[in-house]
């Protein structure tokens, strides 16, 4: 057959033929996918569940609590057995990745994970690196556990996205309630990490705060290798603050409640976001710094239990720390997303991501973070629902042996819903579309719930 | 004004805090001619030190000082004794040298102290100057650097030891044939150098507080006024934190955050253009 008798009967015929082939391959390709995906998601014959944090720097604080949490949590499913997936038990295995608090870090840590097969990680304390893996998540089929907020950050489309923590928006207006009519504070100073994390908390807060008549009079920001606050603190002590708002935690937040005491603002209260737990309070200096500090953590955060004192007590042993927040970012999600994987009788976390509704529900009552349940979006992965608790924290406390963080009086600080109601829609809008409410007052929040 | 003049003399006390921080650094490269990347992690392992007898054996304020001199002392010539000596006139060895003493530093510092935030018991006084606040660490930090600049300048201009290690800067080989125990002065300069990092870092404490990271903050902030001031000059060193301090205390007054800390480097940038060599560096002659 030349060219020149290449009719259009026979590029019909051929093209039918072709057709039918590359069918019956991608038919017989898929097949062969579907009889491995008990397997194909197992590295080396485990469940490879990652966590990516800081492994040095600054950061060492914050994620040595989160790394050991899910390690704890990842250690009792084996010890019990291991998750159970069509009748067959498989241990899970628990490489750390180093996220260097970097996008490159973060993205490098992950592409080595994934190649390893692994399709679960939970983690990422900075924004920065979380944003860089975002979507490449989605085609490397893993799913993301996550619990920094930020709209820029947890409000994007990523349909592998299990966020695990309270939203920016739910707890910004119960603070600014909070500091309005039970601190009697009107004139707040606030100094802020400078992305979209420290963004989303400061404008929660002020929404709710100018609606109730105060006024945010100084709005400062913070890199995270900052050491010097001098400027900003003045500036605050010039326009008479009577509270600080510090949305950043750890090294440079006490390094501006540090200093702030020293510059102006010695007796104000101070309001916080964050990395704020009891090793900010281990010496004099910092107990004189930071006692009474204004925090809103996990109701498991100001509770104390057997399974606290166990969990607390292993925890120092391993990392001289105590609990805090940062824990709790990490144990409790890790066993839903463990459970899920029963509960969806897969390991593929299109699946496993699927059945975390249904296990939230289900266990619970096994959950020290006591969510409420979970929502469920079409294109922004599910977010649990979980009660947050205001508090302050008491620097005197024994941290072996009971919680830093004193759950306020007032009924309604205590298991406030941290999240936004299910019909907000900021669940479908996209991150950049500035007629959205993106950050409703404490009373636009309410009338979502009715 | 009143909030502008505020902003002046936040700067001039950072800048006798910058100016503190860098003096050891200044002094490594303008006597030993050494580019010391380990500077940052010695200047926290001094603070750890005065930490730890604070909080262990509760020893007073200048009793941590000074035992912080003492230990970053003996760092200093232990680094010199180990590794810049056998590395001198080798830059690629000696980097990599610092490089890797600071890696190790810092690790061990989070396993021997944790990383998490450690304090030296101060007061939040401040003084009033009329409507102004002083701070008292800041003032007793910026004073302190104003007496410890001087008195190394002094040292070095005016003894007969600061002859010695002038005429071993100048030429090494040439004051080893007149009858100098070179290394000795090598050794003795890195320790003094070291040992003043580690005071520096214990003024500091009661401002920035300590913890693993205060190490990079100090190694960049330092680089960047002795390169400013010029390599090895103690005047450019004094000259250099003060300008670094009152910029960058106008620039976060004024700028967003995240310009602020680019205009002290676009400082650094334009000085350099203009003057390669920094405010008070000399210019290298060709033979």
């Amino acid at each position: 057959m030349t060219e020149n008798n290449w009719t259009r009967r026979d590029f019909l015929a051929t093209a039918t033929i072709g057709g039918v082939a590359m069918t019956a391959g991608m038919g017989g390709f898929s097949f062969e996918a579907r009889a491995e995906s008990a397997t194909s998601f197992l590295s080396k014959g485990k469940i490879s569940f990652g966590t990516i944090l800081p492994l040095s720097g600054g950061f060492t604080v914050v994620s040595q609590p989160w790394i050991h949490a899910i390690k704890y949590a990842i250690d009792e499913i084996n010890t019990a057995g291991g998750v159970k997936i069509d009748g067959k038990s498989y241990q899970v295995d628990n490489p750390v990745g180093d996220e260097q608090y970097s996008a490159q870090g973060g993205l490098t840590a992950f592409k080595k994970l994934a190649a390893d097969n692994t399709h679960f990680t939970a983690g990422y304390v900075s924004v920065e690196a979380p944003a860089a893996v975002q979507g490449v998540n989605e085609q490397e089929d893993h799913l993301m556990i996550l619990g920094i907020t930020g709209k820029n950050l947890c409000l994007t489309k990523n349909k592998l996205r299990f966020y695990e923590y309270a939203l920016a928006q739910a707890t910004g207006p119960y603070m600014a309630h909070y500091a309005y009519n039970v601190l009697k504070v009107r004139k707040i100073g606030s100094i802020e990490l400078a992305n979209t994390w420290g963004e989303d908390f400061y404008f929660s807060f002020k929404k709710t705060f100018e609606a109730l008549g105060g006024q945010m009079v100084s709005r400062g920001f913070l890199q995270p290798n900052q050491t010097d606050f001098s400027a900003q603190i003045t500036e605050m002590a010039s326009k008479g603050v009577d509270a600080l708002y510090i949305i950043m935690g750890d090294g440079p937040a006490s390094a501006v409640a540090l200093q702030a005491r020293q510059g102006g603002l010695a007796d104000i209260p101070i309001l916080a976001q964050g990395a704020w737990g009891p090793e900010m309070y281990l010496e004099d200096q910092g107990r004189k710094t930071m006692d009474g500090a204004v925090y809103p953590g996990v109701v498991a955060y100001s509770q104390w239990s057997d399974k606290h004192q166990k969990l607390n007590d292993k925890l120092f042993k391993d990392t001289k720390l105590y609990l805090n927040n940062w824990f709790w970012h990490g144990y409790d999600p890790t066993k839903i997303v463990l459970w899920a994987m029963e509960e969806a009788n897969s390991l593929d976390p299109r699946k496993v991501i699927e059945a975390i509704p249904d296990t939230v529900k289900k266990r619970k009552s096994d959950l020290m973070v006591q969510p409420a349940g979970t929502i469920k979006t079409a294109s922004k992965g599910i977010y649990l629902k979980i009660p947050m608790t205001i508090g302050r924290f008491n620097a005197n406390a024994d941290f072996a042996k009971g919680p830093a963080l004193i759950a306020v009086k007032d009924k309604m600080y205590n298991g406030f819903p941290g999240w936004v109601p299910e019909k907000w829609e900021g669940y479908t809008a996209d991150p950049s579309d500035t007629k959205v409410n993106w950050y409703p007052t404490l009373d636009e929040l309410k009338a979502m719930n009715g | 004004m009143q909030l502008f003049l505020q902003q002046a003399i936040n700067g001039v006390m950072l800048g006798g805090m910058f100016s503190l921080m860098s003096i050891g650094l200044t002094m490594m490269f303008g006597i030993m001619k050494t580019a010391n990347f380990a500077y940052g992690a010695l200047y926290m392992i001094g603070g750890y030190a005065a930490f730890w007898a604070s909080s262990l054996l509760g020893t007073p304020y200048w009793l941590s000082l000074l035992i912080a001199f003492v230990v970053g002392f003996g760092m200093g010539i232990a680094v010199e004794v180990i590794g810049f000596r056998r590395f001198r006139g080798n830059e690629d060895a000696t980097l990599v040298f610092g490089l890797g003493v600071a890696l190790v530093a810092r690790g061990g510092s989070v396993l021997a102290w944790g990383s998490q935030t450690r304090y030296i018991p101060t007061s939040f006084a401040a003084y009033h100057l009329g409507p102004f606040i002083l701070p008292s660490a800041r003032i007793w930090a910026a004073l302190a650097s104003v007496v410890i600049v001087l008195a190394v300048y002094l040292i070095v201009v005016r003894t007969k030891w600061g002859r010695v290690i002038r005429a071993v800067a100048d030429n090494s080989e040439r004051a080893q044939l007149v009858g100098f125990d070179t290394s000795f002065q090598y050794a003795l300069v890195a320790g003094l150098a070291t040992g003043l990092s580690a005071v520096a870092c214990v003024f500091l404490i009661p401002v920035f507080s300590l913890s693993p990271t205060v190490d990079d903050s100090a190694l960049y902030t330092a680089m960047t006024i002795v390169i400013l001031g010029g390599l090895g000059s103690i005047v450019g060193c004094g000259a250099g934190g003060f300008i670094i301090g009152v910029v960058t205390a106008f620039s976060f007054g004024y700028l967003n955050s995240t310009i602020a800390p680019m205009v002290p480097l676009l400082l650094l940038l334009i000085v350099l253009a203009v003057r390669p060599e920094g405010l008070f560096g000399r210019r290298e002659r060709a033979v």
